[in-house]
């Protein structure tokens, strides 16, 4: 069995849409109006804004996991928003990484067993190719493979969480406050991993963050205002992005 | 998709919990199938001990207790029949063969039954284990549980050791051990067998000693006895001879009919048991369901990162599940081999106070009620689960 080569050079297109919200009590609160974003093939963004102004929600529209009331996120020519659910997640699995801000590894697996478990999802025997990838990772990231998690710092279970992301070679990484939870010395190494295995496998990369240091080292800042992006530095609000 | 490595994780991390759950269920279903099994093994082993008791024949009184004083030797002083109709009883058509079984005293806690030899060892079917038959009115054959040897001599006592210490008084006439029987798992192992016409020398009641023991016998050689066993040459010979039997100075019956009312009410017994034991049964699932439904709600985040990775809803429901029926299953099968020991434990305890040997090993029903369980409690595991998939993934991830 082989790991499928992503294929490169496909931008992330995201037109018009809208998410909006039931809250508790019926009333309904628009959280997204993102009239148009393009995320080039390889290119590497930060997204920034307050705490609730819809980062998590944009990522989550991008993967595939959160459902839009209108308009449409294409990657190349698949619209990521009218795929079914079963197709989505397949989608998903085959083109996204994601990184959170809680890290959300297994404890009482190993770093490498954690590293392989999106390979469980479709398969029974993880194939050899993917195990020595998931093991030269994590050499790149620098954890022992057959360290139980548990016992892992933040920072190193963060890098873990990277390797993971990355293990099925995505085309897309997308990235929730990944050095939220971590120490300046943690994020810088955990931002670094990020960019730079990004960079070596040319996926395109998202990070919702707060985090100044991290985005200024990425090539292009978003801003989500009032639930629109805004390219940093552009005094258009509609944005077009090209990327790096 | 392959969720055992995350299963094996989840439950590992969790062991703690996990073998109370286990443990749990575990004990649930033991308590369930050893008394499931005790009622349905009393209830065959009793059957066994009455085997050989085709048809018991006494002086009018109550038949339940001709039968447990006959069958099962409970001591307690019956009305006689007198000697003429063990007489009259032996020449009657259908008659197979006749014994006449006189429990009347006991030596040491045993019981003293008089006897013929070819009763006692049921006509060669029960095996003698030591020595041989006796041959004369002062020999005695006994049981297996007996504590005399051959050779050992006894004198037994009028009445039974529970009895009025005032009425009961030691006989003159001594026996000498001469056999020891082999196990037969019936109250007849306590026994010290001795033949009827010791019975009757040690009580007076023959007037004329005799060389030869057993039927035929003649008037000038025979006793009253309380009760008669007869074995009829066929079933037909039975009936007949029970109605014949009934009325007239005698009653007569099957101890199967004695049994079938008792168990009219072991069976309601034995439904209250499983009725009780499904109940607590449930109570322990609905408990393990509450501990699933408190893991999984702290499992949310965890199990939305799953689906935003890529998961598929049946891998994350098959993790869930898996770990759930895995500690229903484990609990069953744990439960049901704790059972059996329990079953067995207590059967021999239960049978050695009651002077019959219970093989008490859990039955069909037994097995039915752990399956039932098994079945109702993987359903059950399921659906929290289900529920929890029913969420969006990102309220499953806001929980973090």
């Amino acid at each position: 069995m082989t790991i499928r080569r992503p294929p490169s050079g496909l931008p992330l297109r995201v037109q018009s849409i809208g998410v909006a919200f039931t809250e508790p009590g019926g009333r309904v609160r628009d959280v997204l109006d993102v009239a148009n974003l393009e995320l080039a093939a390889g290119s590497q963004s930060a997204l920034c804004g307050p705490s609730g102004s819809g980062k998590t929600t944009l990522l989550h529209v991008l993967a595939g996991i959160e459902r839009v009331s209108r308009g449409s996120v294409r990657w190349g020519a698949v619209e990521v928003t009218g795929l079914p659910a079963v197709v989505a997640d397949r989608w998903r699995r085959e083109t996204v990484g994601f990184v959170f801000q809680q890290f959300h590894l297994f404890a009482g697996l190993t770093a490498l067993q954690n590293v392989l478990l999106p390979f469980r999802f479709d398969r029974w025997k993880v194939p050899a190719e993917a195990r020595s990838r998931a093991c030269s990772l994590l050499d790149r990231v620098g954890v022992r493979a057959d360290t139980d998690v548990a016992l892992l710092s933040r920072g190193e279970v963060q890098r873990v969480a990277v390797a993971r992301a990355l293990v099925r070679q995505p085309s897309i990484v997308l990235a929730d406050e990944p050095t939220a939870s971590l120490d300046a010395h943690a994020a810088r190494a955990v931002g670094d991993l990020l960019a730079e295995l990004c960079d070596a496998s040319r996926a395109t990369l998202l990070v919702a963050t707060h985090d100044g240091a991290l985005a200024a080292r990425l090539a292009t800042i978003f801003d989500l205002v009032d639930g629109d992006v805004r390219l940093r530095g552009s005094a258009t609000s509609r944005p077009r992005l090209v990327g790096s | 998709m392959n969720p055992f490595p995350l299963v094996v994780a989840e439950l590992r991390r969790h062991r703690l919990g996990a073998s109370a759950v286990v443990a749990l269920i575990a004990l649930a279903v033991a308590l369930g199938v050893a008394l499931g099994a005790q009622e349905s093994a009393l209830r065959r082993a009793s059957a066994r001990a009455a085997d050989r008791f085709d048809l018991v024949v006494g002086a009018p009184g109550s038949p339940t207790q001709l039968v447990l004083t006959t069958v099962y030797l409970q001591p307690v002083a019956l009305d006689l029949l007198p000697a003429d109709v063990l007489i009259r009883l032996q020449k009657l058509p259908g008659v197979a063969a006749i014994a006449p079984v006189a429990v009347t005293d006991s030596y040491q806690g045993y019981p003293v039954v008089g006897t013929t030899a070819e009763f006692a060892t049921d006509g060669g079917r029960i095996a003698i284990a030591a020595g041989r038959r006796f041959a004369r009115d002062d020999e005695a054959l006994v049981g297996s549980d007996v504590a005399l040897a051959v050779g050992d001599h006894l004198r037994p006592s009028h009445g039974a050791p529970a009895e009025n210490v005032l009425e009961s008084h030691e006989h003159d006439t001594a026996f000498t051990v001469v056999g020891h029987l082999a196990r037969t798992g019936t109250p007849w192992d306590r026994a010290i067998i001795v033949p009827l016409e010791g019975v009757w020398a040690m009580h007076g009641a023959s007037t004329t000693a005799t060389a030869s023991l057993g039927p035929p016998w003649a008037a000038d050689h025979a006793g009253p006895t309380p009760a008669i066993v007869i074995k009829p040459v066929s079933v037909a010979a039975a009936y007949a001879l029970r109605s014949s039997l009934r009325g007239n100075g005698t009653v007569a019956v099957f101890p199967a009919e004695v049994l079938t009312q008792l168990y009219a009410v072991l069976g309601n017994v034995g439904e209250v048991i499983a009725a009780l034991s499904l109940a607590f049964d449930l109570l322990i699932l609905a408990a393990v369901l509450l501990v699933v439904v408190a893991v999984l709600a702290a499992r949310r985040p965890s199990l939305g990162a799953l689906r935003a990775l890529g998961a598929p809803p049946a891998f994350v429901l098959a993790t869930v599940w898996l770990q759930g029926a895995v500690l229903v299953a484990a609990g069953v099968v744990i439960g049901l081999l704790l059972g059996s020991i329990l079953a067995l434990g207590l059967g021999s305890v239960l049978g050695s106070r009651m002077g019959i040997a219970i093989a008490a090993l859990p039955g069909w029903r037994e097995f039915g009620l752990a399956a039932v369980l098994l079945v109702a409690g993987s359903l059950l595991a399921a659906l929290p689960s289900l529920a929890t998939l029913r969420m969006p993934v990102r309220r499953l991830l806001q929980e973090s």
